[in-house]
């Protein structure tokens, strides 16, 4: 059992089988042997009956790899010593197993499952062999222990199949856990769906309160707009009135051109704003909301300047061409709604040359403030400007929109302060000078600083020169430039 | 060489006669197969070693329908040439 024999002990073996010395054993499987070998010599075959075949066999070059190199070589071909053992001695060898026979195997058992049963199966047969050994003395055990065999291969094949049923019953299990899983899994996939949609629900009341602000703010500055929009109107609406009045349409094309043009510097102004207002733009989305604000409250500060300057123009050249325009002026002054205006006329109507030196003085002064309020807007604006850079962004609309009020009441207030003030710049128109060639790039406040050394006299150039569009000064054009003197 | 050849050759070279030569080959033969049923090693210097291998069981499956057999566990009668013979036939 399980012994190595040698040579020898093989031939004792033999010689006790075959009833023979030792040495004629000895020299008997020696010759068995070498004949063996001698054949195999011969013709690469040898046949020996109930134990097998022993042959020569070709085996073809192929390549290999060195395993520990991984160098890629070729094994040559050469000859190959191969038995294949005859089924006589392969029934017999493996009798002890013989009762098995392949079995189906359902693709579910798991295979270790298998190999454990196998291994049952494979201790039972060794017993079994061992019986079998025991019992080849006694027939009457063998049937018992080949019955025993068969119950012990029954037993296995009912594992099996229990084990399949417990596999199935699993397999019954698990798709509902699988489906368990599936819900799970859709469940979260659900509240994965849902989650984005709360945060989109929590993101937009973030986003719509903004919204409304502005809205607010937007609304709240398109009424400041509407309600400057009806004063400039309101406003407006007498200057034409009192022009038509008067007819003095020039004058009045004359006021409406200059406001055009403050206008016009003012949005000059606004446009160095305007590039921060960019700057704006390109940081983030939230100071983005606060363009249109900021520009609604620009807008409302430029129109309620030019209203301001539209009423101190209205003032001044009423006053300055009133010479004209007096006797023409009719008694009924009734469209005149203000009363300043209401002043004027009255003044206008009596003619005298006091009143009429202190209402140009008015006049002149309200030109004055006009100016000092363009050069305070400007101030103002530039102000403005680093206050809504300074200040957060929630809060600039209603302080801008409150700090422009303010700044327009201070400019009211400084120009009724400047209104009465003297000042002796008030001229007739006596004669020309001269003519004056217009050369590029000059204006009428440049020629007027030419002649009379101060800007502000311009408004006699146009005046003298029945200037429809005072702003459309072209080159080579000639001008009158108007003597003046004091009216004094 | 079949079985006869050998008998007569053997016969030939040890001075039996052929009959009483292939009684001692079957009994030499089945006295070879009862070692090797008796699970031992046959070990023969500057032949080889007749043994039993036991083959495990596996499970196999038919490529043409995919039916998995398990295929039981094996003994199997093996010759190993020694390196002695396996050098001559090289």
């Amino acid at each position: 059992m399980d012994k190595k024999l040698n040579f020898t002990e093989l031939c004792d073996f033999f010689a006790k089988v075959a009833g023979v010395s030792v040495a004629d054993a000895e020299t008997f499987v020696h010759a068995f042997f070498d004949i063996i070998v001698e054949g195999l010599e011969k013709d690469g075959i040898v046949k020996i009956n109930g134990l097998g075949t022993f042959k020569v066999v070709e085996v073809e070059s192929r390549a290999s790899v060195n395993i520990n190199t991984g160098e890629r070589f070729e094994i040559n071909g050469h000859n190959r010593l191969t038995f294949i053992p005859a089924d006589s001695l392969k029934e017999i060898i493996n009798a002890p197993f013989a009762m098995f026979e392949p079995v189906e195997v359902d693709d579910d058992i798991d295979d270790d499952e298998e190999e454990e049963e196998e291994e049952k199966e494979i201790l039972n047969e060794e017993t079994a062999t061992e019986e079998i050994a025991t019992i080849e003395e006694l027939p009457y055990i063998n049937d018992s222990a080949t019955e025993k065999e068969n119950v012990d291969e029954t037993d296995a094949a009912e594992e099996i199949v229990v084990d399949s049923v417990v596999n199935i019953e699993i397999e019954e299990e698990m798709p509902q856990d699988v489906v368990d899983e599936k819900n799970n899994n859709v469940s979260n996939v659900e509240i994965e769906e849902e989650m984005p949609f709360e945060e989109s629900e929590n993101i937009l009341p973030e986003n719509i309160p903004e919204e409304i602000i502005e809205e607010q703010t937007e609304t709240e500055e398109i009424h400041s707009e509407e309600v400057t929009i009806n004063e400039s109107a309101k406003t407006e609406e007498p200057v034409t009135d009192a022009s038509e009045n008067e007819k003095n349409e020039e004058a009045s094309a004359t006021e409406i051109s200059d406001v055009a043009k403050e206008e016009s510097k003012k949005k000059e102004i606004s446009i160095p704003e305007k590039k921060e207002e960019i700057f704006f733009y390109t940081l983030p989305r939230k100071k983005k909301q606060n363009k249109i604000p900021k520009v609604a409250i620009i807008l409302c500060m430029i129109i309620v300047c030019g209203v301001l300057a539209v009423a101190g123009l209205y003032f001044y050249d009423n006053n300055i061409f009133s010479t004209k325009s007096v006797k023409k002026q009719t008694a009924g002054v009734e469209n005149v709604k203000t009363p300043e205006v209401n002043i004027v006329s009255t003044a206008t109507d009596s003619v005298t040359a006091a009143k009429d030196s202190t209402i140009n003085i008015i006049a002149d002064t309200t030109n004055v403030a006009k100016k000092i309020d363009s050069d305070t807007q400007k101030d103002t604006i530039m102000q403005d400007t680093i206050v809504e850079k300074t200040l957060p962004k929630e809060e600039k609309p209603a302080i801008n929109t409150a700090e422009s009020f303010k700044i327009v009441e201070n400019l009211a207030s400084r120009e009724l302060s400047t209104i009465f003030v003297a000042d002796t710049t008030d001229y007739k128109i006596t004669g020309t000078i001269c003519t004056h060639k217009i050369k590029s790039e000059e204006t009428l406040i440049k020629i007027s600083l030419k002649y009379y050394g101060d800007k502000r006299l311009w408004p006699y150039i146009v005046k003298h020169n029945n200037m429809i569009r005072p702003n459309d000064l072209a080159c080579d054009m000639l001008l009158k430039i108007p003597r003046l003197t004091p009216r004094k | 060489m079949n079985n006869k050849e050998f008998i007569s050759k053997l016969a030939k070279n040890t001075g039996f006669s052929s009959s009483k030569t292939t009684a001692d080959v079957e009994t030499l033969v089945s006295v070879m197969i009862e070692r090797l049923k008796e699970n031992d090693q046959i070990n023969i210097s500057g032949f080889g070693v007749f043994e039993v291998k036991m083959r495990r069981e596996r499970v196999s499956v038919n490529p043409k329908t995919g039916q998995r057999m398990l295929i039981p566990p094996k003994l199997v009668p093996a010759f190993r040439p020694s390196s002695k013979l396996k050098d001559k036939f090289k």
